[in-house]
Parts: structure tokens; C-alpha cells; sequence
């Protein structure tokens, strides 16, 4: 059983029997890690409030066959300004539920622990525009795994979007941006308000700490982002109908 | 291919269903039933089906009654302008041994997770809101685990019944009696810091 030490946020922790919990971090060094953090559920566990979720850690575990044990974390920052403020809690919430979307089995990238600390830390300080952040860091996040929207042309026709007339849609199927022309080529395309297009190329080109939305946009720019990794989910394309016959 | 007489196995595998008994110790209980005597068994299939017929959930404060309403909703020498919500029926006992608190509970059925989607509509919270608007409430205790679900609930509560002018309080938090400061974590000493009392 081989000890290791690493940097990690903690993205959920679940009740496990008595006094347990089972925890998935993500970690600078090996990507997504999943641990039990025993009886640390008793008042007086050793652990205490080091391992809420959203706290970046430096944790000592060791491998077991199927989960490994934590046993030791030091807080590097626990971000609890961000779990004492519903409005960043809901928007971390989303954020962490991406990365375990889109990371399932994955080698670790020391980017998208870069990137979620960073958002974090841009929650934490701000005071407003949480949906921006969370867009943000969505729109970084699908780059970072292989999946970056296409924000420049039609995937359909391939027509610039500059100076079109008519709203444009979105179709996270396809990855990317439709014309009003060519929007029935999917069922799922969805309308995006004017400005969302010029919205989301600042969220992809800007740095996570100057994400900034117009409030009536942040909603619209989320959709795209939710409906964006969903589409794209290495759990959600398990899902497709698999090939009748395997290869032998 | 099984080991036992069929009424055995059965036996083992309904235990191994319950949480912390793992098939090793479903065995161990299963064969002490076997050996011991009748009555004892009897005892425990009844109790078994008793809990199960007769246990239903208090029309008012959701916590475990064989009657409409339970024993602390219907004890008038209690204080009724309090309300404490708890996430499960079982806090409940922790508080009452405490022997601290006279109000009424209110069982919210678990915690608010946005970090994995459990929304407000997956508790009792707009029962509790419904609650203080009919009877009178002058304090909510809200008594949920302080981990960050807990206290998300706490949060959205505050913020449901901010406009119908009843107090909303949270447990203190801080160091676990009889521990040692060295071995407390930031967050908590953090806290224990800030709630810090005058002698
Ligand atoms: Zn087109
Ligand atoms: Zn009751």
C-alpha cells in the first residue's frame, strides 16, 4: 500500500457508514482521487473542518484496492467564505460537479487544479457575479479537457457569425454556435439572447478573475456551459447505445 | 451454491442488509438466533413489526410517533414560540439529553447540498415555513450539522422566513470540550475566536 502526498480540493464528501466519509478531491499530482476520511464524523475527530468540501488540502493518504484512506490533511486554504454564502456555494457547486463530469478516469492536469483554485479564490473575493465565475471556469474547464466550444462560425454552414442578423443558437451536441438559417439542424439548439455571443468570447479569452457578465446574460451563458459538458461528459456518452456486435 | 439450510441463508442475507453489518458478522448474529432460545427470537420479529406498523412520522414536527401528533408536540409544558429544526429524527434524542431546551422540533428530513443538487423541495422547509406563519413562532434554532450542508440549509432557512419577523439562531460552534487546542483546525478555532464569551 503506497503512501502519497499531494495538494487537492475536496469536491464532495459523502456520509459512509458510522462515522465516515468518503471524499473525491482533485489533486495537483494524480487527478481525481477518491478516500475515506475514518470516523471523521465524531465531534472529535482529528480531522475537524479540514476536509469540507471546497477546502484545498495538502493530504497524506495511502492506496488501497478500491478507495484509498486519508491519514492526514493540513488546510492550505479553506475557502469558507465561500460555503458561508449561498449565492458562491450554488456557483462552486456547479463548478465542482463539472470536474467530476468531465475528469472520469482521466490522467491528473495540474491546469484544472490551477484553474478551479483560481476560481475559487475569484468567488471568494468577489461580491457579486458569482454566474460569471462559474461560466468562466465551465467554458476553461471544457477547453482544458479536449472540448472548447466553437465560438467563431456556423457549425452547420460554416458562415461567419460576425454581423449575422437574427438570433444564433446554441447546439451542445455539436459543440458549438448555429445560424438562425441552419438552427433546425438539431432538436436541442436553443436561442441565445443578443450579446451572449460576445459575452462567452470574453469569458474564454479573459482571465477568471475579470468575469464579468451582464446580469441578464449570466443566465443564458450558463445554459451554454451546463448544456455544453453535459453534452460532452464521458458519463453522459456511456450512456450511448454501444455496438451491437464486439469485435473478437 | 449455498452453505445453510435456505431459512439460514435467508436469514443472513436480510441481515447483511442493515447498515454496519458486513456478511462475516450477519453470520454470527444469524447462528446466535439459531442457538438462543425461541422467545428471544419471537421478541425481535415482533419488535420488527411493531416499529414498522405502528412508527409514522408527527403531522406537525415529522418526528417518529405512534400517535397524530408525538409526545413533545402535545406536551403543553413546553415552549411553543420555539422551534428547533433538526435534520433526522435522532437528533432529536441528542438534544433532549442535553436537557438545555424546552421548545418544539421540526424534523427537516436531511441537508440542503448544492454542491450535489438537494434542493429545498427534497425537505421540510416549506412545512416549517408554513408552521411559523400559523403558530405564532418567535425563534427558529436551527440545529443542522456545521459542514458546509448544514449550514447551506441554515442559510436558505434564515433567508425563507426573513420577512415574517421570527429570530433565526444557529448553534454556536467552536472546540469540542475536553479536547486540546493544538489539535484544532483553522476553520474551528476560527470560530471558537469569534464566538468567544466575557467571564
Ligand atoms: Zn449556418
Ligand atoms: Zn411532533
Amino acid at each position: 500500500m503506497a503512501l502519497y502526498k499531494s495538494k487537492g480540493i475536496v469536491l464532495r464528501s459523502i456520509r459512509y457508514g458510522e462515522a465516515d466519509r468518503i471524499l473525491d478531491l482533485y489533486t495537483h499530482d494524480y487527478g481525481m482521487v477518491s478516500a475515506i476520511a475514518k470516523g471523521i464524523r465524531r465531534t472529535r475527530s482529528r480531522f475537524g473542518a479540514r476536509l469540507e468540501p471546497l477546502s484545498c488540502v495538502d493530504v497524506m493518504a495511502y492506496s488501497g484496492r478500491s478507495l484509498d484512506t486519508v491519514t492526514q490533511a493540513e488546510v492550505l486554504r479553506s475557502f469558507h467564505g465561500v460555503r458561508e454564502h449561498l449565492g458562491r456555494l450554488e456557483a462552486a457547486g456547479s463548478m465542482v460537479r463539472n470536474v467530476r463530469a468531465l475528469s472520469g478516469g482521466d490522467e491528473g492536469d495540474r491546469r484544472v487544479f490551477n484553474l478551479l483554485y483560481r476560481s475559487l479564490e475569484t468567488l471568494e473575493e468577489r461580491g457579486a457575479g458569482f454566474k460569471s465565475v462559474e461560466a468562466a471556469f465551465g467554458l476553461k474547464l471544457a477547453t482544458l479537457a479536449g472540448y472548447a466550444p466553437e465560438l467563431e462560425a456556423c457549425m452547420s454552414c460554416g458562415a461567419s457569425l460576425e454581423g449575422t442578423e437574427g438570433l444564433l443558437y446554441y447546439a451542445p451536441v455539436l459543440g458549438g454556435i448555429l445560424c438562425a438559417d441552419c438552427r433546425a439542424e438539431t432538436a436541442e439548439a436553443f436561442p441565445l439572447p443578443p450579446g451572449t455571443l460576445f459575452g462567452l468570447r470574453s469569458l474564454v479569452s479573459g482571465p477568471v478573475k475579470q468575469a464579468v457578465l451582464e446580469e441578464r446574460l449570466e443566465e443564458s451563458a450558463r445554459r451554454v456551459v451546463g448544456a455544453h459538458i453535459l453534452a460532452h461528459a464521458p458519463a453522459a456518452t456511456s450512456l450511448e447505445p454501444r455496438p451491437r456486435v464486439r469485435p473478437a | 451454491m449455498a452453505t445453510y439450510a435456505r431459512p439460514v441463508e435467508r436469514l443472513i442475507t436480510e441481515l447483511s442488509r442493515l447498515p454496519s453489518i458486513g456478511p462475516k458478522s450477519a453470520q454470527r448474529i444469524a447462528f446466535h438466533v439459531v442457538r438462543g432460545r425461541p422467545e428471544e427470537a419471537y421478541g425481535l420479529a415482533e419488535a420488527l413489526k411493531e416499529v414498522k406498523d405502528r412508527i409514522r412520522p408527527c403531522k406537525r414536527c415529522f418526528n417518529l410517533t405512534e400517535e397524530e401528533e408525538c409526545e413533545i408536540c402535545r406536551d403543553s409544558r413546553r415552549d411553543a414560540a420555539v422551534i428547533c429544526a433538526v435534520e433526522d429524527p435522532y437528533d432529536i434524542g441528542s438534544i433532549e439529553r442535553t436537557g438545555e431546551y424546552r421548545g418544539l422540533y421540526h424534523v427537516l428530513g436531511g441537508s440542503l447540498s448544492p454542491l450535489d443538487g438537494i434542493e429545498p423541495e427534497d425537505l421540510r422547509i416549506a412545512e416549517l415555513v408554513e408552521r411559523v406563519k400559523g403558530e405564532g413562532t418567535e425563534e427558529i434554532v436551527v440545529a443542522t450539522n456545521p459542514n458546509t450542508t448544514g449550514e447551506a440549509t441554515a442559510m436558505y432557512i434564515a433567508q425563507e422566513v426573513q420577512e415574517l419577523g421570527v429570530r433565526v439562531t444557529v448553534l454556536a460552534s467552536g472546540l469540542p470540550v475536553g479536547g486540546d487546542l493544538e489539535y484544532a483546525d483553522e476553520v474551528t478555532l476560527g470560530r471558537a475566536f469569534a464566538g468567544r464569551r466575557q467571564l
